[in-house]
């Protein structure tokens, strides 16, 4: 308890001393005398033997001349002499960085904003020409005037923007670059495909384009109607430093997400990791309220969910099976994606049909300028990835692909079950787009991934997932576009177990997803952004069937009755700007889901345990038949008040229906889990969410800080029946337990973006409670009574620092810590015809111990040189430096009539990796 | 079953591979169940059945009480009922005649001495399979724990039920075992006097396999059992040392005697893995009668047996005795082994004494008997 308190004062501290920091460069005293001295002269004097620097549009002092003669004079002062009858402004930061402004309008959000873009930049900047040049040549390049639309549009109308955001050099949109007016105060951000739709009314304006990593373009323009503006931003010289993706700037204080969680590609890679393998899922597991049942687990438990209730897709395609490696890697190569989202509350109204959250993975669309290679190694895994133009600036191609070498380590170990075993995984992703014009463009996207694996046995376990989704971004007018989308997705999942001749055998399960679905997005004015469309998905599920593999085989041919449905949605969705302080979300998805035939339901005699023997009937479904239909309607409601440009207050509710679940009775979902429609007898799972967010960035630094409160409710959650067979099981709804969920928390978090030192720390207080109260007590857990969930881990601490030395070195640390997850222990032990039995009661009363972690890498960049080859990346990590044996379970097993506790430590001892990464080219050539 | 017993095998290479491991430790269990526990089956063959009734113990505590002066009875469906005599602590019998009757059912009633009532359902007796084979094969296997490398035999059994419609199974084993005392003595010393005597070399033992080994025909293409492992007898112990017979019990049990026996499997032999399901109070078919609310463990079957024995002899080839290692001592003279007393000794060539452990010249001394076991071939 103490121990957590006292990490939360430290950071706190932390705090405090980065404003102290700050406060120290008002003591710069300033000795100076001259007449008619340029100003910027006497900024260049001032700038000598110190680590401040100006930077400032020269426009505006060049007028400027300076008759002075000051001897100890503070700079504030100076600068207030000076800058108040040019109506300009200034602003310190914590690097020593003093930005000149011209106008005050700009001690806004646009300020706060302004001030962090040009502080990412001066804090990983040298003494160098390179920023000797770029001083003087500021952001802002208000070169020409651009005229939107036809002059003779009458009066003070509404007319839309639109157009593209890309880089470049390579033509890659620029997914969440936020455009603003600046003049207006109002802006939007870029979409996946970079595209963007801004209402405003005509008039001329300055419009501002920002995205991290790149250089902001400030353009004039007059908006005369309707008109479209592409914008291509190239990388900032001192981009240099940062890798490859470019960070989504989500504005925490005026953005409308309550719990969205965002990575950017630099912050996972950076982070010291188990195997030398960057997972995007496992480093979200550093992020408050997502955790898993154990150490390399898994299956993700967002916010008290249950694993089965989050949506992973990847540009569309779900993906339903994560794990490579039984869970120790995720499936997701980290080389070819660019953008993560994830969303554990509030879901916007597009996604649907799992309550707890959505992980939403955006590959890269490939460069459309240049081809280029990357790769890495490390000590499992050893991938490449190309990209490059089909046709120069109109399409462009990726292609990633991982594989597993650890079959050839085995191999090495000289022992006889390890010589006996294999295991081999890799996947692939593939991204093709093409712009047909500058309103249609076509994107395809495959995906696979492949497990096979075999351990000191003759079980040979094989899984894949592959999927496909096409792509079609249509734009009606400036105001309303679409996104077409076909999605497929297949998962196979094979066991045959070779142990025995007599008792060989082949399990087999498929599961089939096909989508279509259309998205609309709509602006009809300023203060209004609304999306609508709809969604059909065709699931078939093959529970799967048992087959012997040879004569001799005792098994017979055992197949199952596939199971199909149609889950259909429609929604609608607005964001709606009330006025400056508030703004409010609403959505509404109504979901239907019919099951259908062929296939056989056996009815069951009312208020009875469902058996053999209570069968009263039993109906055959032809083909497409119905057999059963549920609907739902999902809802969406947030408010956003913004209580200044620094803090802002929002609320949310939301409700979602889920049609799918694994049948999975292990602690931790084991890679053979099944995945299960709902039927006749298992009712939809229903969540909803209540949530409050406060969110506050603080002036003077990069740090953003979020407190979130969360109650949710899960209504018709499954379990099973204690003992059941969830794999050969022609029945299972006689096995399902139908039971109520609520989970609760709150999460606070602070995060600090840019500098030397970055990185994060949260604290989350959650709990994830569950009630099964059944007819009978083989359908009742715990009595009836609210019992912990496998996942319940009340207190979690994550600390996330990256230390950047040079541009070339930098060092990161993560901690971890959780409270045990709960457990079921023993209660007595007896005999029972000469066995020792041990004797257990309620089930997770008891926790087994605390789980606290540091891991700490060192990475190194190749040189810096501009004209190379290749660029290289070492990465040396060391994950659980204290070595500490983390219990994964604790179980009790007996010997000789004595009863002996056991832990299970997965990675007992610090696991010391080393993985290289290369790409053609220098090192900002993406 | 079997694809859950195979993840405990990978938590072992884990240990290797990863270098990840199990540790002991024994977490603090503050709660406690006073529970009454009943077994007890009653068979086809001829009695006495016998019944045991105990009461369940601390985590880490000793073995379990018995539950002494109960009242025992066994009631058919047809109204018969016999009562049960207690000969030793809890342990309950029928009278030697008394034997099941296929197709008939049973409860047992059982009335502890503090009054309470407890009653089994009724169980139908139900008719097993001859046991076809009961085979072995001599395999190298790899210690889950320890990672270790095995020798020794795997038992399996065939089964031919193809005529019945019997599908849930379990198996009890008996081993015994010949051992023969490496040594052999010329004199005891009992402290007063030098005795020739000699002491029995050639001994049996027998032990229960504490396993339990259940199986099920609902997947298979009939009631037939093909080469299902019953347990794995190793080289590091005595067993093999030169003559081993497995005595094999077969059981026919019911769908709910099964689910019973499965769940005391997934309790007790597959945890530890990275995929332990959650282990659960397996409860039987015995009922408090006063107080239904009260939970009783154990299980009250009755099914018909039937048996197979399989000798098997030393494996070839130079595998370790499995014996402890005996330890000897040399003396040159009586005086000097006064002190150690009694003692078992021999005269080596060389005039001098050697003194054995009493472990390495009497068989009896650790338990074993000297007479040849029925049925021994």
């Amino acid at each position: 308890m103490n121990y957590r308190k006292l990490i939360f004062i430290l950071l706190i501290i932390n705090a405090f001393c980065l404003s102290k920091t700050v406060a120290q460069k008002d003591e710069i005293k300033i000795n100076f005398a001259g007449s008619n001295v340029p100003f910027i002269e006497f900024l260049k004097e001032i700038e000598k033997n110190r680590t401040i620097k100006f930077y400032f549009n020269p426009f505006w002092i060049d007028s400027i001349k300076l008759s002075v003669n000051y001897k100890n004079t503070p700079l504030i002062q100076v600068l207030n002499e000076v800058l108040i009858p040019y109506n300009l402004h200034y602003y310190i930061d914590d690097q020593g960085n003093v930005i000149l402004t011209k106008e005050k309008s700009i001690q806004s959000t646009l300020t706060e904003e302004y001030i962090t873009a040009n502080a990412e930049r001066n804090s990983t900047e040298d003494n160098t020409d390179i920023s000797e040049k770029y001083k003087y040549n500021e952001n802002q390049e208000v070169d020409e005037v651009i005229s939107i639309g036809t002059k003779n549009n009458k009066g003070n109308s509404i007319a839309t923007i639109i157009g593209y955001i890309k880089d470049v050099d390579n033509g890659e949109p620029l997914t969440g670059a936020t455009i603003f007016i600046e003049e207006l105060k109002t802006g939007t951000i870029a979409d996946a495909d970079g595209y963007y739709m801004l209402s405003i009314k005509t008039g001329t304006y300055h419009i501002i384009y920002r995205t991290f990593g790149m250089k902001t373009i400030k353009k004039e323009i007059v908006v005369n109607s309707d008109g479209q503006l592409n914008i291509n931003l190239s990388k900032e010289l001192v981009s240099l430093t940062e890798v490859v993706v470019r960070q989504d700037k989500y504005n925490n204080i005026r953005g409308m997400q309550i719990g969205l969680e965002k990575l950017t590609m630099k912050e996972i890679k950076e982070l010291p990791l188990a195997v030398g393998e960057s997972d995007i899922l496992k480093a979200s597991l550093m992020l408050p309220g997502i955790q898993t049942v154990g150490e390399s687990a898994a299956g993700y438990n967002v916010r008290g969910g249950s694993a089965d209730q989050n949506l992973f897709i990847i540009n569309s395609v779900p993906v339903f099976n994560t794990s490579h490696m039984f869970g120790f890697f995720s499936t997701f190569n980290p080389e070819v994606i660019k953008d993560f989202k994830l969303f554990k509350s509030n879901i916007p109204v597009e996604y649907g049909g799992r309550i707890s959250s959505v992980f939403d993975i955006q590959t890269k669309q490939g460069n459309k300028k240049n081809f280029t290679m990357k790769g890495g190694i490390s000590p499992v895994t050893a991938k490449l990835s190309f990209e490059g133009p089909l046709i120069k600036d109109k399409s462009s191609f990726i292609l990633g692909i991982r594989s597993t070498y650890s079959d050839w380590i085995l191999k090495q170990i000289q022992n006889p079950a390890i010589k006996n075993s294999n295991v081999y995984f890799n996947d692939i992703i593939a991204n093709i787009n093409y712009e047909i014009n500058d309103n249609n463009q076509l994107t395809l996207f495959g995906y696979y991934s492949k497990d096979n694996y075999k351990l000191a046995s003759d079980i040979n376990y094989n899984y894949y997932n592959y999927g496909s989704s096409l792509n079609w971004k249509h734009i009606f007018t400036k105001r309303f576009y679409s996104n077409i989308t076909a999605v497929l997705s297949d998962y196979h999942l094979e066991v045959t177990n070779n142990t025995l001749v007599e008792s060989a055998y082949k399990f087999k399960h498929n599961v089939k997803y096909y989508e279509i679905n259309e998205a609309f997005n709509y602006l009809p004015n300023t203060k209004h952004e609304i999306k609508f469309g709809f969604s059909s998905i065709f699931h078939k599920i093959d529970p799967g069937s048992y087959q012997p593999i040879n004569e001799e085989s005792v098994y017979k041919n055992k197949t199952f009755e596939t199971e199909s449905a149609m889950e259909s949605a429609v929604y609608i969705g607005d964001m709606f700007e009330i006025n400056q302080k508030f703004s409010a979300e609403g959505g509404l998805r109504y979901t239907f889901f019919n099951y259908l035939g062929p296939k056989t339901v056996y009815s069951y005699l009312e208020n009875s345990i469902k058996s053999t023997s209570t069968i009263t009937d039993t109906t055959y479904y032809e083909n497409f038949e119905s057999i059963k239909k549920y609907s739902g309607l999902d809802i969406r409601l947030s408010f956003r008040y913004l209580i200044n440009n620094l803090n802002s207050l929002k609320i949310g509710y939301s409700r979602i229906n889920q049609y799918l679940f694994l049948l999975s009775n292990t602690v931790s979902i084991s890679p053979t889990d099944r995945w299960k429609l709902c039927d006749p007898y298992t009712k939809p799972i229903v969540g909803d969410q209540y949530n409050v967010g406060y969110y506050r960035n603080f002036n003077n630094t990069n740090l953003e800080a979020s407190a979130e409160i969360y109650y949710k409710e899960n209504k018709n959650v499954p379990d099973f029946k204690n003992g059941a067979d969830l794999v050969k099981n022609e029945n299972i709804e006689r096995d399902i337990l139908s039971g109520f969920g609520r989970n609760y928390g709150i999460e606070l978090m602070i995060k600090k973006n840019n500098g030397k030192l970055s990185g994060w720390a949260n604290y989350s207080y959650s709990r994830s409670e569950m009630k099964f109260k059944g007819k009978s007590m083989e359908e009742t857990i715990n009595n009836g009574e609210f019992y912990p969930a496998n996942y319940d881990k009340p207190h979690n601490v994550n600390i996330v620092t990256n230390l950047r030395l040079n541009r070339r070195l930098s060092f990161s640390t993560n901690f971890t810590y959780s409270t045990g997850r709960p457990a079921t222990y023993p209660v007595s032990k007896y005999e029972l015809n000469g066995n020792t039995i041990i004797d257990f009661s309620n089930r997770n009363a008891e926790r087994i111990p605390d789980y606290w972690r540091v891991d700490a890498s060192i990475n190194l960049e190749g040189n810096l040189e501009r004209k190379k080859v290749a660029h290289s990346f070492w990465m040396l990590s060391v994950y659980n430096l204290t070595g500490r044996k983390n219990a994964y379970s604790v179980y009790f097993e007996q010997e000789k009539g004595k009863v002996k506790g056991y832990k299970l430590a997965i990675y007992g001892v610090p696991i010391f990796t080393i993985s290289y990464n290369f790409k053609l080219g220098n090192y900002a050539s993406n | 079953m079997q694809v859950i017993k195979t993840w405990i095998k990978w938590v072992g290479l884990f240990c290797i591979f990863l270098q990840s491991c199990i540790y002991e430790y024994n977490p603090e269990l503050s709660k406690y169940n006073d529970l009454l526990v009943v077994y007890g089956m009653i068979t086809n063959a001829k009695g006495p059945h016998e019944i045991n009734l105990t009461r369940t113990t601390t985590v880490y505590g000793n073995k379990s009480q018995p539950e002494t002066n109960a009242n025992v009875t066994i009631t058919d469906d047809k109204g018969n009922s016999i009562k049960l005599i207690e000969k030793g602590k809890g342990n309950y019998f029928t009278p030697d005649n008394f034997v099941g009757i296929i197709g008939d059912s049973y409860k047992i009633s059982i009335t502890i001495s503090n009054g309470k009532h407890y009653e089994s359902d009724f169980v139908k007796m139900v008719d097993v399979p001859q046991i076809k084979d009961v085979t072995t094969e001599y395999q190298t296997k790899m210690d889950s724990k320890t990672g270790a490398e095995l020798k020794g035999y795997q038992f399996y059994i065939d089964v031919d039920g193809s005529a019945g419609a019997q599908k849930y199974y379990r198996w009890e084993m008996e081993e015994t075992w010949e051992i023969s005392m490496p040594y052999n003595i010329n004199f005891y010393w009992n402290g007063d006097t030098l005795v020739e005597k000699t002491f029995p070399k050639r001994c049996w033992r027998h032990a229960k396999v504490n396993e339990i080994i259940i199986a099920n025909t609902l997947d298979y293409q009939s009631n037939t059992i093909k080469k299902l492992p019953l347990n794995y007898t190793t080289t590091e112990t005595e067993r093999l040392s030169i003559k081993y017979r497995l005595w094999v019990n077969q059981y026919a049990l019911s769908e709910k005697s099964y689910l019973y026996w499965k769940g005391q499997v997934e309790n007790s032999q597959q945890q530890g893995s990275l995929y332990d399901k959650q282990p659960y109070q397996v409860i039987g078919n015995i009922k408090c009668i006063d107080n239904p609310s009260e939970i009783v463990l154990g299980i009250f079957e009755a099914s018909a047996i039937s048996s197979k024995q399989v000798f098997i002899k030393r494996p070839q080839g130079n595998i370790p005795y499995g014996f402890e290692t005996c330890e000897s001592f040399q003396y040159s003279a009586l005086s000097d082994i006064e002190k150690r007393m009694p003692y078992y000794a021999s005269f080596s060539l060389l005039d001098s004494i050697i003194v054995r452990s009493k472990n390495c010249v009497d068989c009896t001394a650790t338990g074993s008997i000297p007479t040849m076991p029925d049925n021994w071939e």
